[in-house]
């Protein structure tokens, strides 16, 4: 066997294997829909504590400048309208322009209530805002060189027997251009975090999810459901349901309508069986009550469901003519607001 | 004398030194061009789906049969996987290059050279047929890789989830390669004008048998190949294109039957080869 002939064999080879490692470890990695897609992690992400269970984003930018947002503004009713002016001379934000992205966190502390955070990035005009949540009753407090605003609100007791439930909401802009609401435990903590670390970035479980959200994604969610703490935010009735779920993954694109995926990681095959059998049910059970709703039918022939292993997976495309008539009474709506 | 000296080297070294002469020769031949065609037009096709995925130039619903069928990667790459190695690619392969293992000796007039040498005949064709195995693995298993890498994300395949798949295809189109080789071989050691009858047989009489009812289907290697195919994930109210193609044809055997059905075809191909080339007296045109 001659040198050259020995070199085109172990090119061959080395194509072979390096494809197999390749696809072995993006399967070993909870198989990755494909590297050059997946969503890349915004940069808030180091705002957002790493315990956290659920993160959201919405990239507020290309949703405002959207076909489909475009297509809403034109039903927007008059009194919608007035509402965001009246929002946009109290804080001098408008929403249309002067946010860029939002990105959210869940961190479930084991009681009833999950810790949440969310982080605004945008243009805000910093001394207007803090004046006004101190005239609604703010306290300032500084924390490691920011200023902290506490707005409390009593929001009543859930039963007779309850004490009385004060909702918290801190406030602080954490870097010029970026404004982070939240309870006032996961603000000190996220304060407290290094400028160059990660945040949530660095929780490998929610990254690999991250790997199930295309690039193109305008909004996404992601979350963990069988970490400590989580039975304390879920719904009752949905807990034995809820809990059957080990992870999920929901993204979406927005432009003309509204396409994208909802993906959901079961504990086991058999568990996956279960919930693709029962997503089936329901939706076999609309398509038998859809008759005298033809939008209905069309809604639902948008829906795919594919399951392979513990992964279930229902894919949608929305058209906008579809969302439009899915709106109930939209043709009543005024068409006042864009004006 | 004779069985002395062919004692000299046991049956796999004596293959091991045919095989180390043949690689080059097969590899470097006019054949490997065609191979290099058959195996780089999957490739393009899927560069080409690739980019008109990417630039939404494709529809990924069809309709195969009057039932809907979506387009995704995983699907499009089994459908691949069969039509183009599994159908066309491999068995042309096999007939192109099991024939040619003793019938090019003859041809040139050169068997004579490798009968003198002091080993057994049979190992001649085994080294051969080794050879034959490693170029056509090494050449057709990175073109199947790079199908998977370019088409299988289409529509958000996931290059992890179908790993699996991946796995068993390669391993198909190896099994596929080594069978239709010792088939093809066997023709090749046994008939004057074995490419004909290779080709008879892959685009004839394969196609025929396993489309029509009957046991005449088990009388071909395909029908086997196809109870092996993996690709048949279950979607609601869609099927998979593969399966839509497959269902048009034949329920496929059982996966096992396949499995004991290709080791019996292969075993019994390259025995009988290896028994005719012991026996047989190549009669060289003058």
């Amino acid at each position: 066997m001659t040198a050259y002939t020995r070199h085109v064999l172990l090119g061959g080879i080395i194509v072979v294997v390096l494809g197999l490692l390749v696809g072995f470890l993006a399967y070993l990695s909870g198989g990755v829909p494909a590297v050059a897609v997946a969503q890349e992690r915004p940069p808030e992400f180091r705002y957002v504590p790493a315990n956290a269970s659920v993160v959201g984003f919405a990239d507020l930018r290309k949703l405002m400048d959207s076909d489909l947002r475009e297509l809403l503004r034109g039903l927007e009713s008059e009194s919608q309208f007035k509402n965001r002016l009246e929002f946009q001379e109290r804080t001098s934000i408008n929403i249309e322009n002067d946010i860029d992205r939002v990105v959210a966190g869940l961190v479930p502390n084991g009681s009833d209530q999950a810790h949440g955070i969310i982080v605004l990035t945008g243009r805000f005009d910093v001394a207007r805002l803090e004046a006004l949540a101190l005239e609604n009753g703010g306290t300032a407090s500084d924390y490691e060189g920011r200023r902290l605003i506490v707005l409390s609100r009593e929001i009543g007791a859930r039963a007779e027997s309850d004490a009385e439930v004060t909702l918290e909401l801190t406030m602080a802009f954490v870097e010029p251009g970026i404004l982070a609401l939240g309870s006032d435990v996961i603000l000190r903590q996220v304060l407290d975090l290094p400028s160059d670390g990660d945040g949530v970035g660095g929780s490998e479980e929610l990254m690999r999810l991250l790997s199930h959200i295309d690039a193109e994604s305008t909004a996404w969610t992601i979350g963990r459901l069988d970490g400590r703490g989580v039975e304390g935010w879920i719904p009752d009735q949905m807990g034995s349901q809820i809990l059957q779920m080990s992870a999920f993954a929901i993204g979406s694109q927005i432009n003309g309508g509204i396409s994208g995926t909802v993906m959901v990681e079961t504990h086991d095959e058999a568990a996956g069986l279960n919930l693709h059998s029962l997503v089936q049910g329901f939706m076999a059970l609309a398509r038998m009550q859809s008759n005298s709703r033809p939008e209905v039918a069309r809604l639902l022939d948008s829906f795919r469901l594919e399951a392979v292993g513990t992964n279930l997976t229902l894919f949608f495309d929305l058209s906008s003519d579809l969302l439009l008539q899915l709106i109930p009474n939209n043709s009543e709506t005024g068409s006042s607001g864009s004006n | 004398m004779t069985s002395k000296l062919r004692a000299g080297l046991s049956l796999l070294a004596a293959a091991r030194r045919v095989f180390d002469f043949s690689i080059g020769e097969m590899l470097w031949s006019r054949r490997t061009i065609f191979m290099g065609l058959l195996v780089g037009g999957p490739v393009v096709i899927a560069v080409v789906l690739r980019v008109l995925s990417t630039f939404e130039l494709m529809s990924i619903d069809w309709t195969i049969n009057g039932r809907p069928v979506m387009l995704t990667g995983p699907s499009v790459f089994g459908l691949m996987v069969w039509v183009f190695y599994l159908r066309f690619a491999v068995p042309a392969l096999g007939a192109f290059y099991g024939t040619a293992l003793i019938a090019d000796e003859v041809e040139d007039k050169t068997i004579t050279y490798l009968f003198t040498r002091p080993v057994e005949r049979g190992a001649v064709l085994v080294g051969k047929y080794l050879a034959y195995l490693t170029c056509s693995t090494v050449i057709v298993l990175p073109s199947v890789i790079l199908v998977y890498f370019f088409v299988v994300p289409i529509q958000g395949g996931g290059i992890g989830q179908n790993f699996p798949l991946l796995v068993i295809d390669l391993m198909l189109i190896t099994v596929g390669l080594a069978v239709y080789g010792a088939v093809f071989g066997l023709v090749g050691a046994w008939f004057n004008r074995p490419l004909l009858i290779g080709l008879v047989f892959v685009f004839g009489w394969e196609p025929i048998a396993v489309a029509i009812p009957g046991y005449m289907k088990n009388l071909t290697v395909a029908y086997y190949l196809q109870g092996l195919v993996p690709h048949a994930a279950p979607q609601e109210a869609t099927i998979s294109l593969l399966s839509a193609v497959l269902e048009r044809v034949q329920a496929p055997s059982s996966f096992c039957a396949s499995i004991l059905a290709l080791l019996l075809i292969w075993t019994v191909s390259l025995f009988v080869a290896t028994r005719v080339v012991e026996g047989r007296e190549y009669v060289l045109d003058q």
